[in-house]
């Protein structure tokens, strides 16, 4: 019996050929794409198996890959920057969660960030006579920097965007807090590398490159609010479904107040940017700004404004209002563009957080509370408040450009009544904090409540 | 997520690719190239349905319904009889190695013989190697009704070897 037993025991076992293994696969693939396919319960599986796969092939092979996937310097126009994004799509493609997506999104903002870092250094070598600007080399060179240096912002800020929706998607709410705070502290990184960036190019820069990183600063810090407020909201145990929901779904940059410009609007805005230039111009006077680039600074504002003037008497309306924000990102963010303030400012930056880094690593955790109480009006502090001169100063010490727009000098009931702007000032008021009336070139976040705080 | 319910798919089909091989490859006459096609057919067919299956349910027992229905449907577009049938020439290159064989053939030639039933739970105990409680659940019967079948369906084959010795 026994012996019968064990030769059938010792029946062969067929087994699938690694041919027809990977054939099979490739079809159910394929009929997973199909309408009738389950992909749910298929594709998380598979992709991350091709992912991962093709990032250990991609990585382990000779160091190309893992240079071109490590490598700051690696940025647009580098020959391996393709493969670098490559195996970041396959990074993101092993996410399996909603957070898992927010930090790899987050992770991929800051390599976009440094990266445009290093372009706007080879843009300022570019300028500053390595490719004379003035010859046709040169002036390639400038142009083809400049573009990559204006895509990589524009991916940086694509990749922040997407780690504001990803958070949206978490409905848990410590889950959904944590998310949110990540998303803040990579929006504060974009800021201060942006605004860095504008330290290192200056005002030489093409106006696009200049309104790309304007109009993107005033983005962030709207973006930064609606934020902050959200987590606030979560602190609060109350569910911001709504605000949420706008979280990530407004491209920076975009207004959707743009289709309501009236003449009247445009030639109010006009009118209070051109009284804010005397005003900069006589700040940066008095911070010992060399002439030369104050003057270069107004040229450039002045031609804008002539542009928008134009516009307004063409009745083109939207073009006017345009320019007019640009104008007005510009005026709000202008000192950065001054190495001469910056470097005052980075002194009087509290701790090591705001003195060059990217990012306030290790201390992140700090730097978003301290930007909640210093920054908010609506979120109540628990404790006595820090001086809006730290929360704000990465701005300079007298409010050359407040976050709303409001200069040191002029009242920031001077602003101009662009809706953007408006509604953040109303949405701060409606929380009651009573005093960015009262605070010169800031958003009126000092002293004001803080809920949000844990 | 219904994918956080379900086990995936693919893991499934990682688990029994070879096994639903081997499934047909004993019967369809060692045949890999048409063994390789039938399992094919088999895991998309699967895939199709897959999300009408039943998570309370076996995946192997219904991966092996499926197997069967689909085999059954092979010899009928093959005119085939629609017995399973065992090949009783074990004529496959990948055989010619065993050193078995000739033992193997005697086997197979008397394992067809038998009636299905005896004959299916033998394959499915010593080809497919499955363990009792497996083949219950492919079957749908008792784990106690298998055991019972398996001894019986061994004495049978002793006795039809014996016979034929």
């Amino acid at each position: 019996m026994h012996s019968l037993e064990q030769k059938l025991n010792r029946l062969p076992k067929g087994k699938l050929s690694k041919k027809a293994d990977l054939l099979i696969r490739m079809r159910l693939l394929r009929a997973s794409f199909s309408a009738t396919a389950p992909k749910p319960s298929f594709l998380p599986i598979l992709k991350p198996i091709v992912a991962m796969t093709l990032i250990i092939i991609l990585v382990m092979s000779a160091g190309t890959s893992a240079y071109a996937y490590g490598s700051d310097k690696v940025t647009r126009g580098h020959l391996l920057y393709g493969l670098k994004r490559a195996i970041e799509r396959e990074e993101m493609k092993l996410s399996r969660t909603p957070m898992e997506a927010v930090k790899l999104h987050s992770k991929f903002t800051k390599r976009r960030l440094a990266e445009a870092a290093v372009l706007s250094r080879a843009l300022e070598t570019s300028v500053a006579g390595e490719a004379p600007a003035g010859t046709t080399t040169g002036t390639a060179v400038k142009d083809s920097a400049e573009e990559h240096l204006a895509r990589t912002i524009v991916d940086a800020d694509e990749s922040a965007g997407r780690a504001s929706r990803m958070s949206a998607r978490i409905s848990e709410p410590a889950a959904a807090k944590a998310a949110l705070e990540m998303v803040a502290e990579t929006r504060m990184d974009q800021e201060e590398a942006l605004q860095r960036l504008a330290g290192t190019i200056g005002l030489s820069a093409s106006d696009e490159t200049v309104d790309d990183i304007v109009l993107e600063l005033d983005a962030i810090k709207k973006e930064k609010r609606r934020l902050f407020q959200a987590i606030g909201d979560l602190n609060r145990g109350k569910k911001e479904t709504e605000d949420t929901d706008v979280i990530g779904t407004t491209t920076p940059g975009q207004d959707e107040t743009a289709a309501t410009s009236t003449p009247e609007s445009t030639s109010e805005s006009l009118k209070n940017i051109e009284s804010r230039i005397e005003a900069i111009k006589q700040e940066l006077t008095k911070q010992q700004v060399p002439p030369k680039k104050i003057e270069n600074f107004s040229r450039r504002l002045e031609k804008k404004l002539n542009k928008a003037k134009e516009a307004i008497d063409q009745g083109k309306w939207n073009q006017a209002e345009g320019l007019l924000r640009a104008s007005e990102a510009l005026t709000n963010n202008s000192e950065h563009f001054f190495r001469e303030i910056r470097k005052e400012e980075l002194k009087d930056d509290r701790g090591e957080n705001r003195k060059g880094s990217n990012s306030g690593k290790g201390s992140g955790e700090r730097r978003l509370e301290l930007e909640i109480d210093e920054r908010l009006p609506f979120i109540e502090k628990p404790r006595a408040t820090t001086t809006g001169e730290e929360g704000e100063r990465p701005n300079g010490t007298n409010g050359t450009s407040g976050q709303n727009g409001g200069s040191a000098v002029t009242p920031p009931t001077t602003r101009p009544e662009i809706k953007t702007d408006g509604g953040e000032r109303e949405s701060s008021s409606d929380r009651g904090s009573g005093d960015d009336e009262d605070r010169e070139g800031r958003d009126g976040r000092n002293g004001d409540k803080d809920e949000g705080r844990d | 997520m219904a994918e956080n319910k379900k086990q995936n798919f693919l893991h499934y089909y990682d688990q029994f690719k070879d096994k639903i091989f081997n499934y047909f490859w004993y019967r369809v006459g060692f045949n890999r190239a048409l063994a390789e096609d039938l399992t094919s057919d088999v895991f998309l067919k699967a895939l199709k349905n897959f999300q009408d299956f039943d998570q309370s349910r076996s995946f192997q027992s219904w991966i092996y319904a499926v197997a069967k229905n689909h085999l059954l449907n092979h010899y009928r577009t093959v005119n085939r009889e629609t017995d399973l049938e065992l090949a009783e020439k074990l004529d496959s290159s990948e055989l010619s190695q065993i050193e078995n064989k000739l033992e193997l053939e005697e086997i197979f030639s008397v394992i067809n013989q038998m009636e299905n039933y005896h004959r299916e739970v033998l394959i499915l105990r010593f080809a497919d190697g499955f363990d009792n409680k497996e083949i219950a659940e492919i079957l749908d019967k008792d784990e106690g009704a298998v055991r019972t079948q398996i001894s019986r369906a061994l004495e049978e084959l002793r006795k039809r070897i014996k016979n034929n010795t």
